[in-house]
């Protein structure tokens, strides 16, 4: 089978409970198409738990529609908040 | 929405600054009270942790001195004493005004932070700021090396609104691995499918193992500043020390766990299986079933009074007062727009339209009254501000005060309540400066070397009594009429009672202190006083015993918002009685008119009390009708009648002020609106009483 389109997004800064809501609105719009999407770490400093529990939700979501969710390029802090939570599953790249 | 999270943390911080000084004043009376001890640190470790989560550097950074002393405090090496207690308090107020502030970073806060760091450093012999990396980290690594390793299991599962307080479980997580060998299992089993995913709920719990030095209280301390609906357990798996040095030998099952060989749960089946010891102990006849039944049941009831508390404990939420004065303000409206539909269900004749008011009357007067009790808080949180005023000017003033509050859990309406404040301020000041002796005078005079202020309420009926006790010298009676004559407040040949001596000192600009200090005696604040207790629909009374001490007395009612009324006419106007000071309604006959002569004076329950006449206090000018009805009313200090045309009857009544244009207007303290839109006046019963009482003294 062809591997699926991809959709990229590109974060920076600081993603926090402050963009969680503004994040669910860029998810819920991306939540019904048919590709898989790349979430582009490499500009993020950090995140907080508000929205490593959101991706979790999301990642589940496109991965019952036989779709991906890609962390890419995260950097060591990053990681390490998702390791801290018991959550670097989600890093896991394709 | 970072915004919102600071004023969060400000309002937690103000209430836990707040708090702060009470336990303070809890510790100096308790120094050697761990829970005490641990009480204030808890506050000041909360602020420190929620002020640098929210990027307040300038309070964080402080505060992390005044925690470092504190937790010297709770191991022992600091000592409490009175000037670490003026420190820490010092150091709430610093804290507080660097809240207040726009910047917590400025200058002057970092100049005044290290001056009180400085005195800190200097009070605890130690660097105290340096204390948690040079010093008394020494101290500390050689304690960690003695300690023993432990592995704890830290179930955590936080409250599902955590992120709304702005928490970010990471950083609890991060403290915790920063404490040793650190594992997590994360339960996300709760999270829900994107399509009804909530961004703003914590789905999560963590179980974590940790393996460390650090003591369990020390592991507690990492989620000190969680309020109680997060779920924390805490609790020590292997503690390898102990189980080398115990003398008890462990249980079979307890080994087979640790090596794996049985799960915890293929245990407990096996024990279950098992009888259980109620029978057994039954079966043996140690003890009767009954005794089994019984305290079975004690288990029942207690664990159910614990579930009781925790639900009750999560059960609160925060709420703005301005939101709460919004919601009285529309039931008021509310309350008015139910009369005018009573009022109009009565012209309509209509039963079915008079039905529907009833039941809107009844579900208003619920709503009124649950709405009323929101704004109901203890007085018991304005008391124990004052227990810092007492300690602080009597130590200015080098006097030995202490302050007793009692019936801290009276409630009045937080309106009320705010505008006490002023008014407690001067009487307190007063009774510090001029009421209370010093040490040396009260043993001259075979006192108690400590002087005693007591803040004690209670209901009394409808009202609260606030009554402000000092044991200190009491009023001169000779003195206040003295500088009233000399003012020419009262003619020389006057002959006043006790109380009316006593009430000279509300007049404006009145002192009979000898020296102006700079906690009081200019003359300005007794007048002030009557004025705002007075503004409160509230009356003063005194009373005082020369050597003995003074007692002030404020009664007030609960609440300024809407109040049960008895409604009455005057000729073509209405006026309203607060329903609770309304001992009775009477007709007043012709014949009792004039069965004292030209003295106004009826007959009441076996007395004689006197009465009073409104129409002539508002200059109603008509004939008098045949029949009058007598509305006995109770004030504080006396029984009298009010003569009015007629009772109409209760009324709830939705308290208007009457604006500054009427301000010079006595005997109305408001005005209410009723259902068919007129307006009645809301009556000063305390002055106009005062008024019949001079008539009959007159007389």
């Amino acid at each position: 089978m062809p591997p699926k389109k991809q959709e990229k997004l590109e974060f920076s800064g600081i993603l926090d409970i402050r963009q969680a809501e503004d994040l669910h609105n860029t998810f819920g719009n991306l939540k019904d198409g048919k590709t898989n999407i790349v979430l582009d770490f490499s500009k993020v400093d950090d995140i907080d738990f508000a929205v490593i529990q959101m991706i979790f939700s999301f990642s589940n979501h496109l991965a019952e529609k036989k779709r991906q969710l890609i962390l890419k390029s995260v950097n060591e802090k990053v990681s390490g908040r998702f390791n801290l939570c018991d959550c670097k599953s989600l890093l896991q790249e394709n | 929405m970072m915004n919102q999270f600071k004023e969060t943390f400000k309002e937690e911080a103000y209430e836990l600054l707040g708090n702060l000084e009470d336990l303070l004043m809890e510790l100096e009376d308790n120094p050697d009270n761990p829970d005490s001890i641990s009480a204030v640190f808890r506050a000041i470790h909360t602020i420190k942790g929620s002020a640098s989560m929210f990027d307040f550097e300038g309070i964080a950074s402080f505060t992390h001195v005044v925690e470092s002393v504190l937790d010297g405090v709770r191991e022992g090496s600091v000592k409490v004493s009175k000037e670490l207690i003026d420190l820490t308090l010092i150091s709430r107020d610093h804290i507080l005004a660097m809240l207040n502030a726009e910047s917590d970073s400025t200058p002057e806060f970092e100049a005044e932070s290290a001056d009180i760091i400085s005195r800190m450093k200097i009070l605890t012999g130690e660097e105290a700021e340096d204390s948690a990396s040079s010093g008394t980290k020494a101290s500390e690594t050689e304690k960690e090396e003695e300690a023993v390793e432990k592995t704890f299991r830290i179930q955590f599962k936080p409250d599902e609104n955590l992120f709304l307080s702005g928490t970010n479980p990471l950083l609890l997580l991060n403290e915790l691995e920063e404490m040793g060998e650190y594992a997590c299992i994360c339960h996300n089993e709760s999270i829900p499918d994107f399509e009804v995913f909530n961004p703003e709920v914590c789905y999560v719990s963590w179980d974590i193992y940790l393996t460390t030095k650090k003591t369990i209280n020390e592991v507690k301390d990492v989620f000190i500043f969680l309020d109680s609906r997060s779920e924390i357990d805490v609790s020590v798996i292997s503690d390898w020390q102990n189980v080398l040095s115990s003398d008890e030998s462990r249980k079979l099952g307890e080994i087979l766990i640790d090596k794996g060989l049985i799960q915890a749960s293929q245990l407990e089946d096996i024990l279950n299986s098992r009888k259980k010891i109620g029978e057994l102990l039954v079966e043996q006849g140690i003890v009767q079933e009954s005794d089994v039944k019984s305290a079975l049941e004690e288990q029942k009831i207690s664990n159910s009074i614990k579930q009781n508390l925790n639900t009750g404990s999560a059960a609160t939420i925060r709420v703005q007062s301005a939101k709460l004065d919004s919601l009285v303000d529309t039931v008021g409206e509310l309350v008015t727009a139910q009369a005018r539909l009573n009022q109009l269900a009565l012209q309509a004749k209509s039963s079915s339209l008079m039905s529907l008011a009833e039941q809107i009357e009844r579900l208003t007067a619920d709503l009124r009254d649950n709405t009323m009790s929101l704004r109901m808080v203890p007085i018991g949180t304005t008391f124990s501000r004052f227990k810092r005023l007492v300690r602080d000017l009597s130590s200015s003033l080098d006097k030995n005060i202490q302050l007793i509050t009692k019936g801290g859990d009276t409630e009045l309406d937080k309106n009320v309540i705010e505008k006490l404040n002023d008014p407690l301020v001067h009487v307190i000041r007063n009774s510090i400066d001029h009421g209370i002796e010093s040490s040396e005078s009260r043993r001259e005079k075979g006192k108690d070397e400590m002087g005693t202020i007591t803040l004690d309420a209670h209901y009394t009926g409808a009202n609260v009594q606030l009554q402000i006790r000092d044991d200190g010298q009491g009023l001169n009676k000779e003195a206040i009429l003295k500088k009233a004559v000399e003012r020419e407040i009262v003619s020389p040949d006057a002959q006043l009672s006790d109380e009316e001596i006593y009430n000279l000192i509300f007049m404006p600009g009145f002192s009979t202190a000898q020296s102006v200090t700079s906690v009081s005696g200019r003359g300005v604040g007794m007048d002030v006083v009557r004025k705002q207790i007075d503004a409160l629909n509230g009356s003063i009374h005194i009373k005082s015993e020369e050597g003995v001490g003074t007692e002030f007395s404020f009664h007030l009612p609960f609440t300024l918002a809407i109040i049960e009324g008895l409604l009455v006419r005057i000729n073509d106007e209405k006026y309203v009685f607060p329903l609770s000071m309304v001992q009775a309604c009477m007709e007043l006959t012709r014949e009792e008119r004039t069965s004292h002569g030209k003295k106004r004076l009826v007959e009441y329950r076996e007395s004689v009390i006197p009465y009073i006449r409104l129409r002539e206090i508002f200059t109603e000018e008509s004939d008098l009708p045949d029949r009058e009805h007598l509305v006995i009313i109770q004030t504080e200090t006396s029984i009298t009648g009010f003569v009015v045309d007629e009772v109409i009857g209760d009324h709830q009544t939705v308290i208007k002020n009457m604006g500054k244009l009427y301000k010079d207007i006595h005997y109305i303290t408001g005005a209410t609106i009723l259902g068919d839109g007129s307006v009645a006046l809301i009556l000063d019963v305390n002055r106009i009483s005062a008024l019949a009482k001079v008539e009959e003294a007159g007389e």
